[in-house]
């Protein structure tokens, strides 16, 4: 048996993916709110003022000895400096390059977070698959986990832009 | 002009890896999925093959598996965020070259690729 997953194991988990992606790929520091740790439940969370007009909500799903989600949620104007990051564009460029642009690099982006977290769960004895990355763009966006789930939300800041991580899990 | 084949769903990697090697004197060329990539691999007979782990229609240990079933031995690099060590140990078993997780950095792609094809820099 393999042991249990415990909060800290969660914490250190996705700070160590969000940072890592975030240094990695574009260059930026995220850094962790001091006093967002969570407290599972299965409420929604408040949304950071800076995220109260259009997001970004990137996600990928994970399957296996442990099953979950995790929401990556970014405003427009931090999805934007992540395309001129991740792909050398200008302001401009990435202007007309469009939506579907955008979305295919914040579900790279989310893809590489839910990846470096679920692989270290993984390798603590739950084995699963990462699934293909959705975006959904929108305003006032709430998800509701169904029964049966549990979810912890932390918080990170990106250049003075708010990013949440919301994990949500299947209870085992 | 050696010959690169990138196969991910995701545009934004095939964009970044086609930007990492624009100053090598190569050609990069893509496919989107497992099966995009076979098509592409058996007509284009690429020097080496980036290759991303989750896809839709066909994922990469299926495309690696059916491209080492028909004979075709291209070194293969995987580049993927399904870096955990069950999917690991299983890209090894089908002889890869080398493995890269996602996140990453240009310079660490490059690296990775030159050591199994030898790239020259575009003169300026």
């Amino acid at each position: 048996m393999p042991p249990p997953l415990t909060e800290n194991t969660f914490k250190e988990s996705i700070e160590h993916a969000v940072q890592n992606v975030f240094h990695t790929m574009l260059q930026k520091s995220a850094a962790p709110v001091h006093g967002a740790s969570p407290v599972p439940t299965t409420e929604p969370w408040s949304r950071p003022d800076d995220l109260g007009g259009t997001i970004a909500v990137g996600s990928v799903g994970f399957a296996g000895d442990i099953c979950g989600l995790v929401y990556l949620y970014l405003s427009e104007t931090l999805a934007h400096q992540a395309v001129q990051g991740m792909l050398g564009m200008t302001p401009d460029e990435v202007a007309s390059a469009g939506r579907e642009v955008i979305s295919d690099v914040i579900g790279e982006l989310t893809n590489m977070t839910v990846g470096v977290f679920k692989n270290r769960i993984h390798d603590l004895g739950y084995p699963c698959k990462l699934t293909i990355p959705t975006v959904v763009w929108g305003s006032n966006i709430a998800i509701q986990p169904t029964r049966g789930t549990v979810r912890r939300t932390y918080v990170f800041r990106v250049d003075g832009h708010s990013v949440i991580a919301d994990l949500i899990f299947k209870e085992t | 002009m050696p010959k690169i084949l990138t196969i991910d769903d995701s545009k934004t990697i095939r964009m970044i890896i086609q930007r990492a090697f624009k100053e090598y004197d190569c050609t990069v060329l893509e496919a989107a999925n497992g099966d995009d990539g076979l098509k592409a691999a058996a007509e284009h007979k690429p020097d080496i093959i980036i290759l991303d782990i989750t896809m839709p229609h066909m994922d990469g240990i299926q495309m690696l598996t059916h491209l080492r079933e028909r004979g075709d031995q291209t070194p293969v690099v995987m580049l993927t965020a399904e870096g955990g060590a069950t999917s690991v140990q299983r890209a090894q078993g089908l002889g890869i070259a080398e493995y890269i997780a996602k996140p990453f950095q240009n310079e660490a792609l490059v690296e990775k690729v030159s050591k199994v094809l030898p790239l020259a820099r575009k003169a300026a």
